[in-house]
């Protein structure tokens, strides 16, 4: 379990690196440490099981369902759903300008998403409170109990991520030479919870 | 010790005679024998408790959450189901115990950790002990209850079968704090006694132990007691990191030196 | 000094909030997009969140530039959840 340990060259080391191509297969690397990916994957496959359960339970009550879903508040879900993206665009970028030497950009890019996934835990806060407020909670029928159980389980996600982004911005604040593979490993670990939440609200939120 | 003291006891060693080394029988070649006795109890534990919660209680796959009264007592009342419950809560109430060796070797084996303090392990130890009751031991004494008089009201009988299973599995909870300790510890030590990805597995365990907590509002479905996400994928999840983990506690042990003196 | 606006990152981005508005247009307000079972709407939200998924994974994720084995994981797992999600909402249709 090791993975190509390198660290960022020197600031002022110029890369006018604007896309990322295919690297040839002999270039190729796995992005931070193998043991992260192997958590990613494990997680994905939970997290199929609780997708497959609902979408059971969905057709079998597919009318309460779908008055229930009408019930959510859209605007949001839209909302969450585009914060997401954005903190995971923020983390994306600052492992790149990491890896290019650029820290002080890459640390200010962390904390941007970061404060994108604090925006979402407001927001979800908001919105649980708001539907609870309508007597809407996780024992009122079973789109509900999916409701609160799902976004709940992915919002513990969000607090270990973000405890995850804490430790990159200080890697990138304090380390003299920052371990981009470890910046890797975080960021892999944030963009999948951002990829559960694209399924989350497509399942729960969109779909009739 | 004071310097006149020094001299006189100098001068008693020197006027002694020197004793022949004692023969002495080798029967301990290896000097962590005492570590690997206590992980073989390890599996040892393991099948009892399947032969107890799944073959002699039948407790495990848990019964239905979704009974009335007369399905409560059916439970308990099935001719060889009474002495089945009694024989293995018994016996589980007994070797629960030694269970006590499975956590003592993951606590040494943090306590060498190189960048952790002791806390976690302590920790470690303190929430297994908390959870042994109601994880264990409660539903062993509430469930042989339950099955010792036919006779008792069926209210209460009811009641029993509740307690039981919310304890047995609602208690899931409470282990969280354990596997927390664990990945901390095992994030930060330097000498990497355990491999980091049982540290990143510990965390699906964190999240399906978790997901057993809503099990109190939930009579059917798949957050009830017996339910496919609070139960089963739990279970899964649990024994696959079971597995695992005893593969690394394996490993660590035996890559322990011989001479090696764990802090007090 | 790395570009942010010329950054193919920010494209994909781009691109991943316009399905993502897209797909909220289409379940909250097409004709018909409330009450009832559609198989059309979801079809179309399914799709764009198999096509934003596999985006987040390929770009985000670094897996274009990741061992093959890795992504074909990947890839396969999308797959076999987004396949079960439209067997099981297509057979009860």
């Amino acid at each position: 379990m090791t993975s190509t340990v390198h660290t960022a060259p020197p600031a002022g080391a110029a890369t006018a690196v604007v896309s990322e191509r295919a690297e040839p297969k002999s270039a190729r690397h796995l992005p931070g440490e193998a043991s992260m990916w192997a958590f990613v994957i494990g997680d994905l496959v939970i997290f199929s099981v609780y997708f497959t359960i609902y979408m059971l339970y969905r057709i079998w009550n597919h009318q309460m369902f779908l008055e229930s879903q009408q019930q959510l508040s859209q605007t949001l879900g839209l909302l969450n759903t585009l914060l997401l993206l954005t903190s995971s665009w923020f983390v994306a970028l600052s492992v790149q300008l990491a890896r290019a030497g650029e820290i002080a950009r890459a640390a200010r890019l962390i904390v941007g998403g970061s404060a994108c996934g604090l925006a979402f835990v407001v927001v979800k806060a908001f919105e649980w409170s708001d539907k609870v407020g309508q007597d809407f909670v996780f024992t009122t029928n079973d789109f509900f109990m999916f409701y609160y159980m799902l976004t709940g389980v992915h919002l513990l996600h969000v607090f270990l991520g973000l405890g995850i982004l804490l430790f990159m911005w200080r890697e990138l604040g304090t380390a003299a030479q920052p371990r981009v593979a470890m910046l890797e490993t975080g960021a892999t670990y944030w963009h999948m919870v951002d990829l559960l939440w694209l399924i989350i609200y497509a399942l729960v939120y969109l779909m009739r | 010790m004071s310097a006149t003291m020094m001299d006189v006891s100098a001068r008693l060693a020197s006027a002694m005679p020197t004793p022949a080394p004692k023969a002495h029988i080798q029967y301990r070649r290896n000097s962590k024998l005492d570590q690997w006795i206590c992980f073989w109890s390890i599996p040892v534990f393991y099948v009892f408790f399947g032969l107890v919660f799944v073959c002699l209680t039948r407790t495990m796959p848990p019964p239905s959450a979704n009974v009335s009264q007369a399905g409560a007592i059916s439970f308990f009342q099935s001719v060889a189901g009474v002495t089945n419950t009694h024989i293995g809560f018994a016996l589980l109430v007994f070797s629960l115990g030694f269970y006590a060796m499975n956590n003592a070797l993951v606590v040494v084996q943090m306590k060498r950790m190189e960048g952790v303090s002791q806390a976690m392990a302590y920790a470690y130890i303190v929430v297994l002990s908390l959870g042994a009751l109601p994880g264990c031991m409660f539903i062993a004494i509430v469930y042989s209850v339950a099955a010792m008089r036919p006779d008792r009201d069926p209210q209460l009988v009811s009641m029993l079968y509740d307690m039981g299973m919310l304890s047995y599995v609602g208690s899931l909870g409470c282990f969280v704090a354990q596997y927390v300790v664990f990945v901390i510890a095992v994030l930060l030590d330097k000498r990497r006694i355990f491999p980091k990805w049982i540290a990143y597995f510990s965390i699906w365990v964190i999240f399906t132990e978790i997901l057993a907590g809503p099990i109190f509002a939930f009579k059917t479905g798949p957050f009830a007691w017996d339910g496919a996400i609070s139960f089963w994928l739990g279970t899964v999840v649990w024994v696959f990191w079971q597995f695992s983990f005893t593969i690394c506690l394996y490993k660590a042990i035996k890559r322990q030196p011989l001479d090696e003196v764990v802090p007090a | 000094m790395i570009s942010i606006r010329r950054n193919k990152l920010t494209l994909i981005w781009l691109l991943l909030c316009a399905l993502t508005v897209a797909s909220y247009l289409a379940a909250t307000k097409l004709e018909g997009a409330t009450y009832f079972v559609s198989a059309p709407i979801t079809t179309g939200v399914l799709i764009a969140a198999l096509i934003k998924s596999r985006f987040v994974m390929h770009h985000f994720m670094e897996l274009r530039a990741a061992p093959s084995w890795l992504g074909g994981i990947c890839d396969g797992w999308l797959v076999v959840l987004f396949g079960v999600i439209f067997v099981v909402y297509w057979s009860a249709i």
